[in-house]
Parts: structure tokens; sequence; C-alpha cells
């Protein structure tokens, strides 16, 4: 799991539990996850002292075709294809992508 | 290439990346890792937690189908050894990751472009079967002789704490009641 904390060392420790109880790993690189200009949040819990937040999926689209391209290139061609993000190539594009990699040879 | 001209090429490509994701090669592996918690999908897929997997088949799959299949990779390998198969090569590559794992080694290696940063928390995973064990809780074999009234001290702790041999002594070291400068 990705994810920006703001929380006490106790209400992390209670996080990572969770998570391994439920087989998901924390990417402690997640402090370095880059969120693009003119993403939106979307409020997915909000309890008297815990907000969750999620990235609009085209954000996390244009967030993971610019910093991870390798691990997400079918990903991206597939999300393309889908025509459900009409504005994720111009994203890519305005944020300096690098469009050809996504077209590279794929042969075996 | 302008922008329509690009878009056409990526949706040639998803094409081909459509059929791939229908090739029984990468259906077997994810059926595996899925079954076994090691990855997730929203996808209806069969689970094959059982099945015997080639590691040239999980490799093809994790460079044209789902890369993510290349970070699970080394650690299903080291968790499931039974159930894979390759050729001496990559077999020695990913006995070489376990060990560099294992002494916590900082060397800079990589599978297949995936770093071992990435590769890393995949060895600790509590996995969905709760049967195998994680690097960190695999108990190693080890044979000593002690002197029969050590013996019996063990066997009353044994039936006093309803622990077993094994756990006592862990215990005994875990809370460092002998410490480093312990001498006979």
């Amino acid at each position: 799991m990705d994810a920006k904390l703001r929380m006490d060392y106790y209400a992390k420790k209670k996080l990572m539990d969770l998570l391994e109880a439920n087989g998901l790993v924390f990417d402690e690189d997640s402090h370095l996850t880059w969120i693009p200009e003119k993403a939106k949040e979307v409020e997915l819990f909000k309890f008297k002292n815990i907000e969750v937040k999620l990235i609009d999926a085209e954000s996390t689209l244009v967030s993971k075709a610019i910093h991870a391209p390798q691990k997400n290139k079918q990903l991206i061609r597939q999300a393309i294809d889908s025509d459900k993000f009409p504005l994720l190539v111009e994203r890519i594009i305005e944020n300096n992508g690098k469009l050809n990699f996504f077209l590279e040879d794929n042969s075996e | 290439m302008n922008k329509r001209a690009f878009i056409k090429k990526i949706k040639e490509i998803a094409q081909q990346d459509k059929r791939r994701r229908l090739d029984s090669r990468y259906l077997k592996v994810m059926g595996f890792l899925v079954a076994k918690g090691f990855l997730y999908t929203n996808k209806k897929i069969h689970l094959n937690p059982n099945g015997h997997i080639n590691l040239t088949d999980a490799i093809w799959a994790g460079r044209f189908v789902e890369p993510r299949i290349l970070e699970v990779l080394p650690a299903a390998y080291g968790r499931f050894k039974k159930h894979f198969s390759g050729d001496a090569e990559t077999v020695e590559n990913l006995e070489h990751i376990i060990e560099m794992i294992k002494q916590k080694s900082d060397h800079k290696i990589e599978f297949y472009g995936i770093s071992i940063e990435k590769i890393r928390p995949w060895f600790f995973i509590r996995l969905r079967d709760r049967r195998s064990k994680s690097l960190d809780e695999r108990k190693v074999s080890k044979t000593f002789r002690f002197k029969p009234e050590t013996v019996d001290i063990l066997k009353k702790l044994k039936d006093q704490t309803g622990q077993s041999e094994t756990a006592i002594l862990e215990y005994l070291i875990a809370t460092k009641r002998v410490d480093s400068s312990y001498k006979i």
C-alpha cells in the first residue's frame, strides 16, 4: 500500500498490524510518492480522529506513468485503451512523461 | 507522432497485452501467487495453490504481462521451493538473492530491474495459508548435548509452564538471563 501518513507512532504501529493481518505491505518509500497537479482528493473515511483520503484514479495513473513507468507500462496502456481517462495522455505530456516509452518494442 | 497516432498505436499494443493476459503461462503463475497471497487481482482468476510453476514461464509473465510478478517471485520461490523448477542460472540467481536477504546485505542487486529493497518485504509478509513461515519466523535446527540434570530441569519447567523446551530456552536467551559476560 502506498500512502502518505500523518499519524503518531502508535497509530502507525496499529495500521501496520492491520495491514499485515490482511496480507498487505506498506511501501516505506510512500513519502516519495508524487501527487500531480490537478489531483482531486476523494474522501474515503471521516471518523472522529481519523481521515482517509484517496487520490482520483486518473491522477494516480499520471503519477505512475511519470515515476514508475517500467512497472506500470501495461497498466498505462490498458488505461489509455479503456477510454475512461480522457485527459491521461495530455497530463502525461504536461508533466514531461516519455510517451514513447509506452510504445517501446514489446516483442519477446 | 501526434496524439491521435500515439493513442492508435497504444491501442494496438494494448490488444497484444490483452491476449497475453489470457496466456496459460500468465494465468498459472497468477493463480499461484494470488492463491498464496503474494498478489491481489480484481479480475476473476482460477486459483492454483498447489500448482507447479516453471520459472521461465513466471519470468515471461513478469516481463510481458504483469511486472509485479517479478517483485514477488524471489520470495515466492524462497518460501515455496517445491512448487518451482527452472534452469540452473535462474535458480542460482534466486538463491543468491535469498542469501543476500538472509544476511541483511546492502549490496545493490536487482532481479530483472527490480531492486532488492522492493523484493525484501515479500519474504516477511504473512501469507494467506498461515502455514508457510516467513524468513524471520523460520526455525533453524541445532543439536546440543546437555548434562542429565539440565535435561531434568528443562522437563520440570516444561511441565510447570506448559511451554515447549525450545520455547523455554528461547525465552531464557531472549530475556538475557545469560549474557555475553557469562563464562564457564
